[in-house]
């Protein structure tokens, strides 16, 4: 169960298990949605399969993804995708407050 | 333990599962012969059949078969299989929480609408799809929607269909280039070797 927290902890991955929601995709169509690196995406992919949240396929040279998730571990994602946003939005308030020149 | 083993492991289970519940159920008459059962079983037996219900349906959209067996559009069947994991767990936990706080008289009543309602959407569900398939005249089981661009899975709608490409046939053809005009005859002479050259002295001499 820790394995899913970690996985649902990133914004990243989360967006991942969204955009995997209409449907199986590639590895290079999910890639392009993101402004990352292919090696990282690679390791936020295998974060995913380990948690048992996606399920990865190779047909011949591509891999196609798709989601593996009970519906529990989808309602988990809708409250961290909620909550994780409402902390963010805190934050970047926060930062947005501060004075230019002031010292984090 | 193979795709195979483990799908007959969790038929077994489930099997196993619902003798018991029914068993259960039926063994109530014995246990209180010539009169009901008293209210806090019937609400535990009750509430434990919901339960169930709510384990199966969290376990459905997770129950996957390989890509390349599968027969459908995988866009649909896994639209299919969240929508009937939502709906019968949503369908157990009002069955379960109905028999536990709901008045007795009307607990079975209102449980078995709730539960039923979730059956009948998933049927509605299933019948939309395969009305679907019949719109579309497939061949599968499911409607198969138009591929989106950059992607080998269909679109989950016919607006992210890609423009059609034009065929051989509609592309226009291009002009055929001008024929390679021939050399001029002193020129083709002066480009032939030495020894082939018409009035050489060396014409048919090679070396």
């Amino acid at each position: 169960m820790s394995s899913v927290f970690k996985a649902l902890a990133d914004p990243t991955r989360r967006k991942v298990l969204q955009l995997l929601r209409r449907g199986p995709a590639g590895a290079g169509e999910l890639a392009a949605h993101f402004d990352v690196s292919k090696p990282t995406m690679s390791a936020h992919f295998a974060v995913l399969v380990a948690a048992d949240l996606i399920e990865a396929e190779k047909q011949g040279r591509s891999i196609t993804y798709r989601l593996k998730m009970t519906v529990l571990e989808e309602a988990l994602l809708g409250f961290a995708g909620t909550f994780g946003l409402a902390v963010t939005r805190k934050a970047q308030d926060k930062r947005a407050a501060r004075a230019p020149g002031e010292k984090p | 333990m193979n795709a195979t083993t483990s799908r007959a492991w969790a038929i077994g289970r489930s099997a196993i599962v619902a003798v018991l519940l029914i068993g259960a159920w039926a063994a109530m008459p014995l246990f209180f012969p010539g009169h009901t059962a008293p209210e806090p079983m019937l609400r535990f037996l009750g509430m434990l059949t919901g339960l169930v219900v709510v384990v199966q349906a969290n376990a459905v959209p997770k129950a996957l078969g390989p890509l390349a067996a599968m027969r459908c559009n995988p866009t649909t069947e896994q639209a299919l299989r969240r929508f009937a994991g939502w709906a019968l767990l949503l369908g157990g936990l009002g069955y379960a929480v109905a028999l536990l706080f709901a008045p007795l008289a009307y607990a079975n009543l209102l449980s078995g609408a709730l539960m039923g309602l979730a059956v009948l959407l998933v049927v509605a569900r299933y019948g939309y799809a395969m009305a679907g398939r019949a719109r579309a005249g497939a061949t599968h089981r499911f409607a198969i929607p138009a591929v989106r661009p950059g992607s080998r899975w269909p679109a989950a709608s016919a607006t992210d269909a890609p423009r059609p490409r034009p065929g051989p046939a509609a592309r226009p053809r291009r002009p055929c280039p001008a024929p390679r005009t021939r050399l001029p005859p002193a020129a083709a002479q002066r480009r032939r070797p030495a020894w082939c050259r018409a009035g050489s002295p060396r014409a048919g001499i090679r070396g």
